[in-house]
């Protein structure tokens, strides 16, 4: 089984940005691009008008062809004669904006009036790696990045900032930053962070009371041990103190993307190790941390790995390695859930 | 002249991991030679997860599969032996964002909904032409809509033409507005008379999939015609989302199908066949994603639901569970399942929280497609009405529970079927596989599934009685065939009760319901002989009730739920 590792030093992040309708791309591969830059664009028409001219002017289609005044591909101008109904009443059908005839085909005439641009903007610093074909481009850094578990599906960038206490002074010091709190957090926690003017919060772990309702916080959002209680391990808690003040991207991927959320430090210096393949490492040694609700959130490090499957309290097969936690008390959890917390 | 052996390999790619199994027919009829198993890979791309899988069957089989990876080592000539066909079916990729378009709520959205959520898709947009007739309204909600898949139909064949001529228009402004590498896909399955004026007018090449209007006339409704339409645009999509499989995809004999598509295949085929009169239904759970398929007079049903949780489903986990489980501990528990596919349970009290949270999926599962199809009667308290058999059980969460009497408790809790049924677990997950392979040999799928791969996992007998709990509903004579004497034997109403059956060995059995019980022979009180093969649990008679009788304390609603567990044995 392969296990990705929590806590990656000189990590490719990769972040496709892309435009949510076909467009421009605007950028090339190799391209170094800054927060705000342009990836793509689409220039659409802000709104657009179908005219029936054989129903609205209730004429018969032998009549039509000298009734349309514009042919498809034509620029329009506001009051521009589109169609005419000719005789003793003529009736007009004028263009109500500036524009262009975009189709005009059985007996109907579609106009395309104003403009309007969307955009695909970088959220994050890096190096164009890969084009989307007319859709926009995968951005990747290379620099530090720590694995979370859960995330709403957004993506932040701003300075870290360690929140040791949710109260109401404190909570003034987060505007503009991306909070990291050590704990179990609540909802009503998230959203006075949010209210304060917080980027983004990266969390121990969530309160599962509200496990429903963090999908929809406008604020971006990663819990780096899932649902539960607990505090984060000394050593994971000592990376990222050590980002304090520094600027980080918070890319909260959501469960639907095939990736894990991740906080990342962009490094400029850095190799980018995660082009090259993770070598498997053997078990024994590694620091790992234990997923599940009896030990969650604790690390500690393999000592014993047998090959051999074994019946779980559950009833159900594993293999089963042994894990020193740092208490010294040695307990048995299946390979499955474990997590590799560095390389 | 030595005989031909032809050999298949399918191979299925779920989000988890890659299968791949190798069939021959060098013993005179179709077998499974061996199987591989690899994860795959979110980020290296599925190739990585194909090569591990077809790696290890070449390992096991001693066999070269492929020259290369990505390039299969098919045998062309018929009168040779070799690799004659490659079957891979995708049961990975995100939802499809799909727009429906119709002339009229009832008769075009409603069985659009029923035809596109038999896939993984997400309805972002509806348009019904009768109730939006402002052509400029329709094109501005098209264009401002992201989706990759639009599905229109509407009018009976002959019919009024206008609104659809008039949004097969703008349809047309659209795909030219997205080019031709991002358009998105168009099943046009309305009129029949505008069929060959929506090919010229949209012009989307292979991107448009004309099939015959779902409704051909008034009341009318025959959404297979469909099918294979829907199923080629869901295939592109696909294909677009994994480039790397077009190399794959382009190679002679070598077929590519949606997963969900594969598996209805295999049991169209099993409902044509048997002579029961009975539908097939089969309840196909992998960690993020469930599936439902049911066949019945020929007509397909069926539904697909992503995985997810909400305050509703923790309450029903634990109104489910067998254990006392605290709603926190629970809520945490099933939110970090859904983040972490791969966990394995580990105590009793996470096996309880796992079986219940099964068990209210396969319930959630029944409710959509009942809710989406009005002949599949599915009430969550009264259970399944109509007449299944067989049940087929399948995907990873079936195949990780430690035994068959969890398995059992899953389907048969969540289902909560009527009359006689028989339960089969697909152990080896080949359903969705032989659905692929059957289009280069039919006899492949219908030898393999005669021989022992699905085990049998019970067969059931549901009492229906309205009397109170503890009163007798069923006498049963058990014969079981060596000429010993018959075994008498007493059910009552909130039992359920066991009896094992002995390999090679069918068990006879006499019912003799109470004149106030149904046990789905036609009548209440009716009784008569039944032959139940050997199968992992044997015959289990649930005379639970519907609804189900639990007590109301939830001290003694778990403790007799730990009971109807242990009276289906260690198995």
């Amino acid at each position: 089984m392969v296990m990705s590792t929590i806590i990656q030093d000189n990590y490719l992040l990769t972040l496709p940005v892309a435009l949510p309708f076909p467009g421009a791309v605007r950028v090339h591969p190799g391209q170094a691009v800054e927060v705000g830059d342009v990836i793509a664009e689409a220039i659409m028409p802000k709104k657009y008008q179908v005219f029936d001219v054989l129903n609205q002017f209730r004429i018969r289609e032998a009549q039509l062809e000298g009734c349309i005044k514009r042919l498809a591909g034509e620029e329009v101008q506001r009051g521009d004669v589109i169609a005419k109904k000719p005789g003793l009443f003529s009736r007009f059908f004028r263009a109500p904006e500036d524009g262009k005839v975009v189709a005009v085909r059985d007996g109907r005439v579609t106009l395309a009036m104003g403009e309007k641009t969307i955009q695909a903007i970088s959220p994050i610093a890096g190096t164009i790696g890969e084009l989307l074909p007319g859709m926009g481009a995968v951005v990747v850094a290379s620099g530090l990045r720590y694995r979370g578990n859960w995330g709403n599906g957004k993506v932040a960038i701003g300075y870290l900032h360690h929140l040791d206490e949710i109260s109401e002074s404190r909570l003034e010091t987060t505007e503009n930053t991306i909070v990291f709190f050590d704990g179990t957090i609540t909802l009503k926690e998230l959203l006075a962070i949010q209210k304060a003017g917080a980027d983004g919060a990266v969390v121990t772990a969530l309160d599962p009371s509200g496990v429903s309702s963090y999908q929809d916080l406008d604020l971006p959002l990663v819990s780096l041990l899932g649902f539960g209680w607990a505090q984060l391990d000394p050593f994971s808690r000592s990376i990222i103190e050590n980002l304090e003040s520094k600027q980080v991207y918070l890319v909260a991927r959501g469960t639907a993307d095939d990736q894990k959320p991740e906080l990342f430090q962009p490094a400029s210096d850095a190799q980018a190790a995660a082009l090259f393949e993770e070598a498997e490492e053997p078990l024994i040694g590694q620091t790992v941390r234990l997923l599940g609700q009896l030990y969650f959130g604790s690390v500690g490090k393999v000592v014993q790995a047998p090959e051999k499957r074994q019946q779980l309290p559950s009833g159900m097969q594993s293999q089963v390695v042994a894990v020193e936690r740092e208490d010294g008390s040695v307990i048995r959890v299946p390979v499955e859930n474990i997590e590799k917390l560095t390389n | 002249m030595d005989k031909v052996i032809s050999s298949y390999l399918g191979i299925d790619i779920t989000p988890q991991r890659t299968q791949a199994w190798l069939f021959d027919d060098h013993l005179g009829k179709y077998e499974l030679l061996a199987s591989g198993n690899s994860q795959t890979s979110s980020t290296k791309g599925l190739m990585e997860g194909i090569d591990g899988a077809v790696g290890q069957l070449e390992q096991k089989t001693d066999r070269l599969l492929w020259s290369r990876p990505g390039r299969f080592l098919i045998e062309s000539e018929q009168t040779q032996s070799g690799l004659k066909g490659v079957g891979i079916t995708l049961s990975i990729g995100k939802p499809i964002r799909v727009v429906l378009v119709g002339v009229s709520e009832k008769y075009s959205l409603e069985p659009l909904r029923r035809l596109v959520r038999f896939y993984n898709t997400e309805i972002v947009l509806e348009i019904s032409l009768q109730n939006e007739p402002n052509f400029s309204a329709q094109l501005e909600k098209l264009t401002n809509t992201a989706f990759d898949l639009l599905v229109i139909t509407g009018g009976v064949d002959g019919g009024p033409e206008r609104s659809l001529r008039a949004m097969i228009g703008n349809i047309r402004l659209l795909v030219q507005l997205r080019g031709v590498t991002n358009r998105p896909q168009i099943v046009y399955a309305g009129n029949n008379a505008l069929a060959d004026y929506a090919r010229s007018e949209i012009d989307a090449g292979e991107d448009l999939h004309l099939a015959r209007n779902i409704q051909p006339e008034s009341g009318r409704e025959d959404l297979s015609l469909a099918a294979t339409a829907l199923m080629n645009a869901v295939r592109r999509l696909r294909l677009k989302e994994f480039p790397e499989l077009q190399g794959l995809q382009g190679q002679s004999r070598v077929k590519l199908l949606p997963g969900e598509f594969a598996r209805s295949r295999i049991n169209q085929f099993l409902e044509q066949t048997q002579t029961n009169e009975k539908g097939v239904l089969q309840v196909h759970l992998e960690p993020d994603y469930a599936h439902a398929i049911a066949i019945r007079n020929n007509r397909r049903m069926g539904v697909w639901q992503n995985n997810h949780i909400d305050e509703r489903i923790v309450t029903e986990i634990l109104e489910q569970s067998d254990q006392p489980l605290d709603r926190g501990i629970t809520a945490a528990y099933i939110s970090n399942r859904i983040i972490n596919p791969g966990y394995a349970a580990d105590t009793i009290e996470e096996m309880s929280m796992e079986l219940s949270w099964l068990c209210v999926r396969v319930r959630r599962l029944l409710v959509q497609m009942a809710e989406l199809y009005s002949e599949f009667k599915y009430d969550p308290p009264i259970g399944l009405q109509d007449d299944y058999e067989p049940i087929m059980l399948s995907g990873n969460c079936f195949e990780r529970l430690p035994s068959a009497r969890h398995s059992f408790i899953v389907a048969q809790d969540g289902i909560l079927p009527h009359g006689i049924t028989t339960l089969v677990g697909d152990d080896h997950n080949l359903l969705t596989s032989l659905g692929v392979l059957a289009e280069f040999d039919d006899l492949l799928p219908v030898q393999i599934i005669d021989s022992d791969l699905f085990s049998g996992l019970a067969t059931v007998i549901n009492v229906d009685s309205s009397v109170t709990v503890e009163k007798k509903v069923l006498e049963l004579e058990v014969d079981e065939g060596y000429d010993s004497l018959r075994d008498h034997y007493q059910v009552y109403k909130g039992e359920l009760k066991r009896f094992e059956t002995i390999p090679g060995n069918d068990l006879r059995v006499y019912l003799a319901p109470e004149p106030e019980s149904d046990v789905g022979i036609g009548l209440r009180g009716l009784g008569g002989w039944l032959s139940a093969g050997p199968t992992r649990l044997g015959l289990v008679v649930d005379a639970r009730g519907r609804p189900c009788y639990l007590p109301a304390d939830d001290f003694a609603r778990q403790e007799l739920r730990r009971d109807w567990i242990w009276n289906l044995g260690a198995w």
